[in-house]
């Protein structure tokens, strides 16, 4: 169990929850933190994305996956994370 | 028995972890849930008032306990991939049941979002709020227990001492599919739950 902890996918997993509760927080206490709704909104958003690139390249291995595969993941992250803060902030 | 090195990674770095028809597959639906996503920031942002009021009858703990339901159930899989490469099919077994025991907690604590939220008037129709919350968690949920039959196919493969590398592979792709499963509900959490 020792050796299981000390792998890189259960410190990706430690960082996940970690994160998972920074938002939680963060949910819990609008404006708190971030008085700005669009920077608190923005920044729950990226925080999610992090989290999906590393479950991902970590859990999904595609870090060791051919670069059509990465690329495409890449693709993915950047188009629906711009996407959903543009449509959020009425830029679109 | 197929051949595996020390447990802990590919033993290359260009390897394909699962199939890939099982990535197209995947890619498919992730690009889906992101235009419902598109779609769900376009019409929040049209009724920002009522998406928020609507917003505050959702609980922030519910949708927060479940992530971490999910984040614990995706690592066990992560752990169970990692002993079917050691050929401990026995521990496979234990973490795949495990996380499909998670995934479970997830849909009870769900089911039970749903009934609370059924009894207190609102449904599908109430308003847009409501209807983008019942099509992306019930779309997550179609997933969700789709997932938790694979986890548990796969744990009646592995009572077996050896598989063959087709089965292997197989198995594999079974993983990514309960990844994935996590990875949807990591979005819909903040957009449904969490946004000011």
């Amino acid at each position: 169990m020792i050796k299981e902890l000390k792998s890189a996918e259960s410190i990706v997993w430690m960082v996940l929850m970690a994160i998972t509760a920074l938002s939680w927080l963060l949910g819990a206490n609008h404006g708190a933190f971030i008085s700005n709704a669009f920077a608190e909104s923005s920044f729950l958003i990226v925080l999610a994305f992090i989290k999906i690139r590393l479950i991902l390249f970590y859990f999904m291995e595609v870090r060791h996956g051919p670069i059509t595969l990465r690329l495409s993941c890449e693709a993915w992250l950047i188009f629906s994370c711009i996407g959903i803060l543009a449509f959020l902030g009425d830029f679109l | 028995m197929i051949e595996m090195n020390d447990g802990s990674e590919p033993d290359d770095t260009n390897k394909m972890f699962g199939e890939e028809l099982i990535w197209l597959f995947i890619l498919g639906d992730m690009a889906t849930f992101a235009m419902f996503f598109w779609i769900y920031g376009h019409a929040r942002s049209d009724e920002l008032e009522l998406f928020q009021a609507s917003q505050s009858n959702l609980s922030v703990h519910y949708g927060s306990i479940n992530t971490m339901i999910l984040l614990i159930s995706s690592w066990l899989v992560v752990l169970a991939v990692k002993s079917a490469r050691q050929t401990a099919h026995r521990v496979t077994q234990r973490y795949l049941i495990a996380a499909a025991g998670f995934g479970c907690l997830f849909a009870i604590l769900k089911a039970v979002e749903y009934q609370q939220k059924f009894a207190a008037g609102f449904t599908f129709e109430t308003d847009n709020f409501f209807m983008f919350y019942y099509l992306l968690t019930g779309l997550h949920y179609a997933h969700l227990l789709t997932g938790i039959g694979v986890l548990l196919y796969f744990a009646y493969v592995f009572r077996a001492p050896s598989i063959n590398a087709v089965q292997f592979r197989t198995f594999e792709s079974g993983a990514i599919f309960w990844h994935m499963v996590d990875l949807l509900w990591i979005i819909i959490f903040p957009l449904l739950y969490l946004l000011p």
